[in-house]
């Protein structure tokens, strides 16, 4: 199976900022995701652990006809260092009634360090929101688990604003955690 | 007369199907409006009433001589490892709003939620305009853990939406 370069709904096959780009999500991107996801299911709302057949049936029915839909629900992107695969993540849960969308990211667990983390996730929101302004979307918004405060540095410096604390939201291990969400208007 | 909670019954489906199909009634409780037959409120009664991550409730309006669905409660999307639930309510038939009745169905949920389910944290969504909601889950004891900013389309302008929560005295 092969995926279209293009997503129908939105004019991109990619965008870039210096080496760093997005570009719409591959077939072959599913055993590396697979891999990723599991390494950091901690941090994920994922409840188990990914098999490849689960990955397979998921990339087949459930990401491959986005590329196809006017509206898709989610639009998943490749996150490169040059050639090299080094994330993913996209928009999704995509409101196109009231126009917005979540923003999701997920770094390589190679290279997954605190100093990693803070530059590519820096130059990813430039990426992403270039993608949310060409869909033509009011605001972006992420939901993440209140665990490393580091975490949220590069939404701060991006000048997205804390709208929500929701406070004991999660059970992780043993402990509750608090959601926070971060939004931009865009 | 009382309200009790209880599933729907599929012989309901026709007013499921109106209130789904009224613009004004989806408007009002920012769901996405879709013209619904009763075959497809058919089938969404039923796989919402199986969803072993919700609890989808009929409103029942009872007296002496009738048992009417006014309208529905929910707690979705049910994360029973973190105990959390998010309340959903809306009162379908215009006979019925201004009269304290949602007010009982959400007292009803709510012990619903904590005493039959024993959940922990009950949420919900509210548009910042819609003082009387508002004004009713902030009596209830829910409180305002954030505000999410032009985050709901209404009339070609953005609104504001409250995220509201309330805790489990039990469990807290």
């Amino acid at each position: 199976m092969k995926f279209p370069a293009k997503y129908d709904c939105v004019d991109f096959d990619y965008i870039e900022m210096m080496q760093l780009s997005i570009r719409p999500i591959r077939y072959e991107d599913r055993e590396p995701i697979r891999t990723w996801r599991n390494d950091q299911i901690d941090i994920l709302r994922q409840e188990n652990y990914l098999t490849e057949l689960d990955q397979d049936a998921y990339f087949k029915n459930n990401i491959h006809p986005l590329f196809t839909q006017s509206h898709p629900n989610q639009i998943l992107v490749g996150f490169y260092n040059a050639n090299d695969l080094i994330g993913y993540g996209g928009l999704v849960h995509i409101d196109w009634k009231n126009s917005h969308a979540e923003i999701s990211f997920l770094l390589a667990t190679a290279i997954n360090s605190k100093d990693n983390y803070l530059n590519f996730f820096t130059s990813y929101l430039v990426l992403i929101e270039k993608l949310a302004i060409k869909l033509k979307l009011n605001k972006i918004h992420t939901f993440g688990y209140d665990l490393e405060k580091f975490r949220f540095d590069p939404l701060i410096s991006s000048n997205f604003k804390l709208e929500a604390k929701l406070k004991q939201h999660k059970l992780i291990g043993t402990k509750l955690i608090d959601v926070l969400i971060y939004s931009k208007i865009i | 007369m009382s309200i009790v909670l209880k599933n729907i019954d599929l012989t309901d489906a026709p007013k499921i199907a109106a209130w789904k199909s009224d613009p004004l009634l989806s408007k009002k409780i920012m769901s996405a409006f879709k013209k619904t037959s009763i075959d497809e409120a058919t089938v969404w009664i039923t796989k919402n009433t199986a969803d072993v991550n919700q609890k989808l409730n009929g409103i029942y309006y009872t007296n002496d001589n009738s048992n009417c669905l006014i309208g529905i409660t929910r707690l979705m999307f049910i994360d029973w490892k973190s105990k959390v639930a998010e309340f959903g309510i809306y009162i379908g038939d215009s006979d019925y709003t201004g009269k304290g009745l949602g007010a009982t169905a959400l007292d009803l949920t709510i012990d619903q939620a904590f005493v039959q389910l024993g959940l922990r944290k009950i949420f919900l969504r509210v548009a910042e305009s819609n003082e009387n909601a508002l004004h009713l889950y902030l009596k209830k004891g829910f409180e305002i853990e954030g505000t999410l900013q032009e985050h709901i389309k209404v009339d070609q302008h953005f609104e504001n939406l409250h995220i509201m929560s309330k805790f489990n005295s039990l469990t807290k």
